[in-house]
């Protein structure tokens, strides 16, 4: 992992960074009222909402109606007799029992072949019903933070490769597709579907997890589905950008990611191109497009290049151990917060950010 | 590597905590496995119950399928088998209602393998069924049947081939009226010559060659009998993944 001090800064980049550590405070105090001129129409949000209700909405009109447009659940559906299939419960099948149908093969590489194309975690934050679920618990979450009622808790931002190794590992050894019975997404699938189980009651612990004691944790640490997404988006030329020129790292951006780290780059003197590819955790929910005041996030449509996809990395997350010292134009206020983060092998960017601009 | 410090500590600790609730909740579903439950019935051509929960994908796509709805998804009771397909023959038979087994065409995952298709249906056994309760058979007391069959509340759909046209008959719409013992399970049995209408190759008890339900060798399970027995609960029960006994007769 390269050292931030080693991040290469192209000129224009450098030059703005450079700028911007002479007038920190006018700069700050511009953020905060631009912020607060800046009118939250959640647009991203109705189009992502919309789209989840409309996928499961279909695979239920599917059993209830008999419609044959999209059948089945999400692990695996027929979307007018064309097979799709969960990769991880694909991946799960084939280690348990070590066969595997052409038709759900053929399945998964047809989403696996999507997901290349749109961007990998597309799936969580568009299609995935226990995603709409654990936005509503967030929303809970964050009004009880304000309370200062809870704490917020994190984990390693790499718990979910661990995880999604011992699940893959577990399927292998013990011949059962273990994760498929604690999968919140399949078992939302199926509840919303074919009707509820005592099932569901797996779902509201989850949720009550992460309401009352770590924000988003399934999505974060645990679920290897989007584990595999993530590593399936690294070539896709779909991702949301940031560009520099407009920002004033005020962090709002940040608060809003709901992955773990996932904005970073944003903070002041961490992007090293004027216009940065945001990292492959993404999951393209355009949240921190619908906060930004000064537009300088975007979806754009590149080539995942110049960063080589073999490289893929989440540059941008913090690290735990041997975490990257502050970036060369940090203000020594903003790295206090970054310190901090290092302890705790853990984000707390909202706070952070908050604290030193306040 | 530093010193540990108490909110290290800590997190490991919360860590572990979170780690063995997750294998904990992940333990219930071997319950099934400790308590030795019996398997559920599973629709036509289903892998054997060891790789069964692992093949299946838990899609449902084979219950909606199937045109009676015999096929629902198992809850956390099944433990590992939970989202897995399983008939429950007292509300709804399979009672193979359908053309060359619908369920097992439409299941990705070949968890229901889909070589049975062409295969005789002799090759569709989901189990057996068993006279478990020969003291409640109306045909072993010999008394005539009147009314409605399958229970207080028959859900179950009679669904049949007349000429080329499929038709179905819900219980509940379906009174009956026998002049003699009741033989019902012989009578809508869809499987030829699975069961009849004998005295006991081997009395149960010295005199006791009162003719009663005979199940052969050729019965696929496929719970018809169940469904329709009038007795509540039914005396005659589908044992799922049962092959026919050396003694059943052909």
């Amino acid at each position: 992992m390269p050292k931030a001090q080693e991040r290469q800064y192209t000129p224009e980049a450098a030059a703005i960074h450079a700028k911007r550590r002479e007038n920190f405070r006018q700069r700050m105090r511009d953020a905060v009222t631009l912020r607060h001129d800046h009118p939250l129409t959640h647009s991203w949000r109705k189009r992502r909402w919309l789209i989840i209700l409309l996928v499961n909405g279909l695979l239920v009109l599917g059993f209830r109606l008999e419609w044959n447009v999209l059948q089945g659940t999400l692990s695996t559906s027929r979307l007018f007799g064309l097979t799709l299939s969960e990769p991880f419960a694909t991946l799960q099948i084939f280690l348990a029992t070590h066969t595997l149908s052409s038709d759900v093969l053929v399945g998964a590489l047809v989403v696996s072949g999507f997901y290349i194309l749109i961007g990998g975690r597309v799936f969580c934050a568009w299609i995935c019903p226990y995603t709409l679920l654990a936005e509503l618990g967030e929303m809970l979450h964050f009004h009880l933070r304000k309370k200062q009622w809870i704490r917020e808790h994190t984990f390693p931002a790499n718990t979910r490769y661990w995880m999604t190794g011992l699940f893959a590992l577990l399927a292998a050894v013990s011949g059962y597709a273990v994760f498929e019975n604690i999968s919140t997404m399949a078992i939302l699938s199926r509840a919303l579907v074919y009707g509820s189980g005592a099932a569901l009651a797996w779902v509201g612990l989850v949720l009550l997890f992460e309401i009352f004691y770590s924000r988003r944790a399934w999505c974060r640490y645990l679920c290897p589905i989007g584990v595999v997404y993530r590593l399936l988006g690294v070539l896709s030329p779909i991702r949301v950008h940031y560009s520099i020129q407009a920002c004033h790292h005020d962090g709002a951006c940040r608060k809003a990611c709901p992955v773990l780290g996932g904005l970073e780059i944003t903070k002041a003197g961490h992007a090293p191109r004027l216009l940065n590819r945001l990292s492959d955790s993404c999951t393209s929910c355009g949240r921190c497009i619908d906060v930004c005041p000064t537009h300088s996030l975007k979806f754009v449509i590149a080539p995942p290049w110049p960063r080589p996809f073999f490289l893929a990395r989440d540059a941008h997350a913090p690290q735990t151990g041997s975490r990257p010292g502050p970036a060369p134009c940090q203000r020594p206020t903003e790295g206090g917060g970054g310190e901090s983060e290092a302890a705790g092998g853990s984000s707390t960017t909202g706070a952070g950010t908050k604290r030193s601009i306040s | 590597m530093p010193p540990p410090t108490p909110a290290r500590r800590a997190f490991f600790r919360q860590s572990l905590l979170g780690l063995s609730a997750l294998l904990g909740a992940g333990a219930v579903a071997l319950w099934p496995i400790v308590t030795k439950a019996s398997p559920p019935l599973r629709p036509p051509g289903a892998k054997p119950e060891k790789v069964f929960p692992a093949t299946c994908i838990r899609c449902g796509l084979c219950l909606q399928a199937c045109p009676v709805r015999a096929i629902h998804l198992g809850d956390v009771d099944l433990g590992f088998g939970v989202g897995t397909p399983y008939i429950a023959a007292r509300a709804q038979a399979c009672g193979f209602s359908c053309e060359q087994r619908a369920c097992v065409r439409a299941c990705p995952t070949g968890a229901l393998d889909r070589g049975i298709v062409k295969l005789p249906l002799t090759r569709s056994r989901m189990g057996f069924a068993v006279l478990v309760d020969p003291e409640r058979c109306s045909q072993v007391r010999s008394r005539p049947f009147k009314g409605l069959v399958g229970g207080p509340h028959p859900t179950g759909v009679l669904r049949r081939r007349r000429g080329a046209e499929w038709e179905s008959r819900p219980l509940a719409q379906h009174p009956y009226d026998l002049d003699g013992p009741c033989d019902l399970c012989v009578r809508e049995c869809p499987v030829p010559f699975a069961i009849r209408i004998d005295t006991p190759p081997e009395p149960q008890a010295p005199g006791d060659n009162t003719p009663r339900p005979i199940v052969t060798k050729n019965c696929l399970g496929c719970g018809v009998c169940e469904m329709v027995c009038p007795a509540d609960p039914a005396c005659i029960r589908i044992q799922a993944r049962m092959e026919p006994p050396p003694t059943a007769s052909s």
